[in-house]
C-alpha cells in the first residue's frame, strides 16, 4: 500500500471505532465475527483478541463444517468524511442474491493486490426518499427527499477464496478535460486470511 | 420425514437459534411463523416499537397481522409458505409514538415520530429531522438485526400506535393500524423486484432509469411488457373506460406526470388497496426465485457422490419452490439419455443400469407459473446433477415369508451370480447351498422350502 493511501486508509478507518458502541463490548466470543479494525487494535487490545479468536472459530467451525458458503453482513455508517465499519458478521449458508442493485457508489472484493475478485453497486444510504401515505383514507402515496447529515446502511458480501479486502468506492466525477475522474476510496477494509476458508 | 414433523423440528431448531441469540441482546427474538430453515427462507422481521414491557402479548398479534397484510397480497399469497416471520421485542417505557402536532412526547425504544419533516402521517425513527443521530433509531434495529438474525431479507418496525402513518426506506416503519401493511406491501415491491414508483409525484435528481414497471419507450415492438398486451389495446393508452381496465401502456409514471409510462391504469406501486398489476407480480414472483433458487431441496443432497446398489432401486427425488398453481416439469438424464418416470419430481436408478465409473444424473427443473410470461434471465429454470456410481459392495437383499407349512424366500432377479445358502449357526463355516430350483416370479427369484424343527439362517452368497 502506498503512503497516500495508507493515510487515507487510516483517515476513513481511524473512526470506525467497532467497539466505541455499546453493544461491541457485549458481543461474546461465539457470536463475534467482526474483522479487528486498526483502531481496535490499537486501543481495544482484549476486543480486538476476541475479534480474531471470533473469526478463527469461524474458520474452524467452517472447515468442520465442510467450507459451508458463508458471507458477511457489515454494519456502515456514512458520513461526509467516508464510510466507517460499525460491525461486522460472518453468516453461515448461501447469500440470497442482491436484486438489480443500483446506485452511484460501488463494493469490491479485492485479493489485496488489486485483483477484483467481485463488484456490485450502492446507493449513498443519506439520500432518502421517504413514502408515507398522503391521505386518510389510506390509498394515496406520496414521497419526499431529503438528504441525512449520516445515516447506516447494512451490506452483504459474499466471502470466497482469496479475498482479502473489502473496498467501497464513491462515486465518478467528469473531468474537466472531458474524461472521468477515478472513484475516490470511501472504505478499505481488511479480510484476515482467516476468515475465508477454501 | 413427514411435513407435520419436518415442521416441528425446523419449529424447535428455529426456537433454539432464537433463545441462544436472544442470550446476547437486550431484545427477544420471536419466531411467529415457520416454514423452513432461515438460510433457505425468506425472513420476515418485525421489530417491536412503543410497547411496553406488558404489551409483548399485544406486538406479537399486531406482528402477525401486519405480517398476513403484506404477506396475503398476491403475488406473494401465493409464496408465502416460503417465508418465515421473526419478531424482535424490545420493550419501551411508555407506548405510542411522539406526535409532535399534539404535542405527545413519548419514551420509546427507537424513538418513533409523527409528522417527521412536517408531514403528519410521515413516521420515522432517527436519524430525521427532529434527532440526527442513527445511533438512536436504525442503528438500534441494525444492531438486534445483525446480533439476533443477521439473515433477514425484510426488517420492519411496528410502532404501537392506531394512527395511520408510516415510511419506506432501507428500514420499514409502519403504525399498527391495520391499513399500514398496505404500505409495506407497497415497500416490498421495492425491496424484493426493484420495481418503480408508478406515481407522479416529483423526486427531482432520482436517475431515469427504467424499472420493471416503468418506461419512456411507446414502440409496441420494443415494450418490455408487451406480452401482457393485447394486439387490440392502442399503445399509449387511454385512460378512459374500457382501457383503463386493460394492461396496456398509461402515462404517468416514475415520478412523471408525462413522458413516462406504466403497465396498469392502477397497481399497488401507484396506489394502495390496489393488487399488484400483473407486469409488476411477474417481476416480484422472478424475484422470489432469484433469491430462493428454484430446487428447494434434494434427496440425496446433489453434491453428494451416490452409490447405487446393483439390486435395490435408489431414489432421487427434489421438492420445488412453486406456488401451489406452478406447473412443474422436469426432464432426467442419465449421461445424457432421456429417462422415464411416472413421478416428474423422483426417479429410481439400479446399479445394474450404470455404467462403469461415475455416471452423471441430471435433472433438469422448469417452473411454469401463470405470473410469468418473460423470464429472460432463466429465474424459472434450475439444474441439478448427481455422480453416481455402482456401488461395488451392494448384496441382494433376501426376503422371507411364511406360507401354510413351508417358508418362502425371495430375491431380485436382477441378482445374477449368488446363490441360496443356509446354516444353523451364523458365525459357523458350514454354510452350505440350499438345494432346489428357485423359480422366477414378478421380478424375483423364489423357493419354497418346508418349515423344519430348528433355527436356520440363510444367506445370499456369490457363487
Amino acid at each position: 500500500m502506498n503512503s497516500a493511501n495508507r493515510a487515507l486508509d487510516e483517515t476513513i478507518q481511524r473512526p470506525a471505532l467497532v467497539m466505541s458502541y455499546p453493544v461491541a463490548k457485549r458481543c461474546r466470543v461465539p457470536q463475534i465475527s467482526g474483522f479487528p479494525s486498526r483502531a481496535a487494535l490499537g486501543s481495544h487490545g482484549f476486543l480486538a483478541l476476541s475479534l480474531a479468536v471470533g473469526w478463527m472459530l469461524i474458520a474452524i467451525s467452517s472447515s468442520l463444517l465442510g467450507a459451508e458458503s458463508h458471507y458477511v453482513l457489515l454494519r456502515l455508517r456514512w458520513t461526509d468524511t467516508g464510510v466507517q465499519v460499525l460491525e461486522s458478521r460472518g453468516v453461515k449458508g448461501p447469500m440470497k442474491p442482491a436484486v438489480n442493485r443500483r446506485g452511484t457508489h460501488q463494493v469490491q472484493l479485492t485479493d489485496g493486490v488489486g485483483k477484483t475478485l467481485w463488484t456490485s453497486s450502492l446507493e449513498d444510504p443519506r439520500l432518502r426518499r421517504y413514502e408515507y401515505p398522503s391521505d386518510a383514507e389510506g390509498s394515496g402515496l406520496a414521497g419526499t427527499t431529503k438528504r441525512l447529515p449520516q445515516a447506516e446502511l447494512m451490506l452483504r458480501v459474499p466471502l470466497s477464496e482469496g479475498v482479502r479486502e473489502i473496498l467501497i468506492l464513491g462515486p465518478e466525477s467528469p473531468t474537466l478535460a472531458g474524461g472521468v475522474n477515478r472513484r475516490p476510496i470511501l472504505l478499505r477494509h481488511p479480510v484476515p486470511s482467516t476468515a475465508v476458508v477454501p | 420425514m413427514n411435513p407435520r414433523r419436518l415442521q416441528i423440528v425446523l419449529y424447535f431448531h428455529l426456537l433454539l437459534v432464537g433463545l441462544f441469540r436472544a442470550g446476547a441482546s437486550e431484545g427477544q427474538l420471536l419466531v411467529l411463523v415457520t416454514n423452513g430453515p432461515i438460510s433457505t427462507s425468506l425472513n420476515l422481521v418485525m421489530l417491536a416499537e412503543g410497547y411496553t414491557r406488558l404489551d409483548q402479548e399485544l406486538f406479537e398479534t399486531h406482528a402477525r397481522r401486519a405480517a398476513n397484510g403484506i404477506l396475503g397480497a398476491p403475488p406473494f399469497s401465493s409464496y408465502q409458505r416460503y417465508f418465515n416471520v421473526f419478531g424482535i421485542f424490545v420493550e419501551s417505557r411508555e407506548a405510542g409514538a411522539d406526535k409532535p402536532q399534539l404535542g405527545i412526547q413519548r419514551d420509546t425504544y427507537f424513538n418513533s415520530t409523527y409528522r417527521s419533516f412536517g408531514i403528519d402521517r410521515l413516521l420515522t425513527i432517527p436519524p430525521n429531522d427532529v434527532n440526527r443521530s442513527p445511533e438512536d433509531g436504525e442503528g438500534k434495529v441494525n444492531r438486534l438485526l445483525m446480533q439476533l438474525i443477521p439473515e433477514y431479507d425484510v426488517a420492519a418496525v411496528l410502532v404501537n400506535d392506531s394512527d395511520y402513518g408510516g415510511s419506506g426506506g432501507p428500514i420499514l416503519v409502519i403504525s399498527a393500524n391495520s391499513a399500514a401493511a398496505e404500505l409495506a406491501a407497497h415497500e416490498m415491491g421495492h425491496s424484493f423486484a426493484r420495481l418503480g414508483d408508478e406515481y407522479s409525484d416529483p423526486f427531482p435528481g432520482y436517475p431515469d432509469i427504467e424499472e420493471p414497471n416503468t418506461t419512456r419507450e411507446i414502440r409496441r415492438e420494443l415494450l418490455k411488457w408487451r406480452k401482457w398486451v393485447l394486439a387490440s389495446t392502442p399503445i399509449p393508452t387511454s385512460d378512459s373506460l374500457p382501457f383503463r381496465n386493460l394492461l396496456g401502456l398509461f402515462e404517468g409514471a416514475h415520478y412523471h406526470a408525462q413522458g413516462w409510462y406504466r403497465p396498469r391504469y392502477e397497481c399497488k406501486m401507484r396506489r394502495l388497496n390496489r393488487p399488484f398489476c400483473e407486469v409488476c407480480a411477474e417481476s416480484l414472483t422472478l424475484n422470489v426465485f432469484t433469491r430462493l433458487g428454484v430446487v428447494r431441496s434434494t434427496a440425496p443432497l446433489r453434491s453428494a457422490a451416490v452409490p447405487v446398489s446393483a439390486f435395490l432401486p435408489q431414489r432421487f427425488s427434489l421438492e420445488t419452490f412453486a406456488a401451489p398453481d406452478d406447473a412443474v416439469h422436469v426432464e432426467w438424464t442419465l449421461n445424457a439419455s432421456p429417462l422415464a418416470t411416472t413421478d416428474v419430481t423422483a426417479v429410481e436408478l439400479i446399479g445394474s443400469s450404470l455404467g462403469d465409473g461415475t455416471n452423471v444424473l441430471k435433472a433438469s427443473v422448469r417452473i411454469e407459473s401463470p405470473r410469468v410470461r418473460n423470464d429472460p434471465a432463466g429465474a424459472l429454470g434450475e439444474l441439478v446433477v448427481w455422480h453416481v456410481f455402482r456401488d461395488p459392495h451392494s448384496r441382494p437383499p433376501l426376503q422371507i415369508r411364511q406360507t401354510g407349512d413351508g417358508v418362502e424366500l425371495l430375491w431380485p432377479g436382477t441378482a445374477g451370480g449368488f446363490r441360496l445358502e443356509t446354516s444353523t449357526e451364523p458365525q459357523s463355516s458350514s454354510w452350505r447351498q440350499v438345494p432346489g430350483t428357485p423359480l422366477a416370479a414378478g421380478g424375483f427369484w423364489m423357493l419354497r422350502l418346508p418349515l423344519a424343527d430348528n433355527v436356520r439362517f440363510f444367506r445370499l452368497n456369490r457363487e
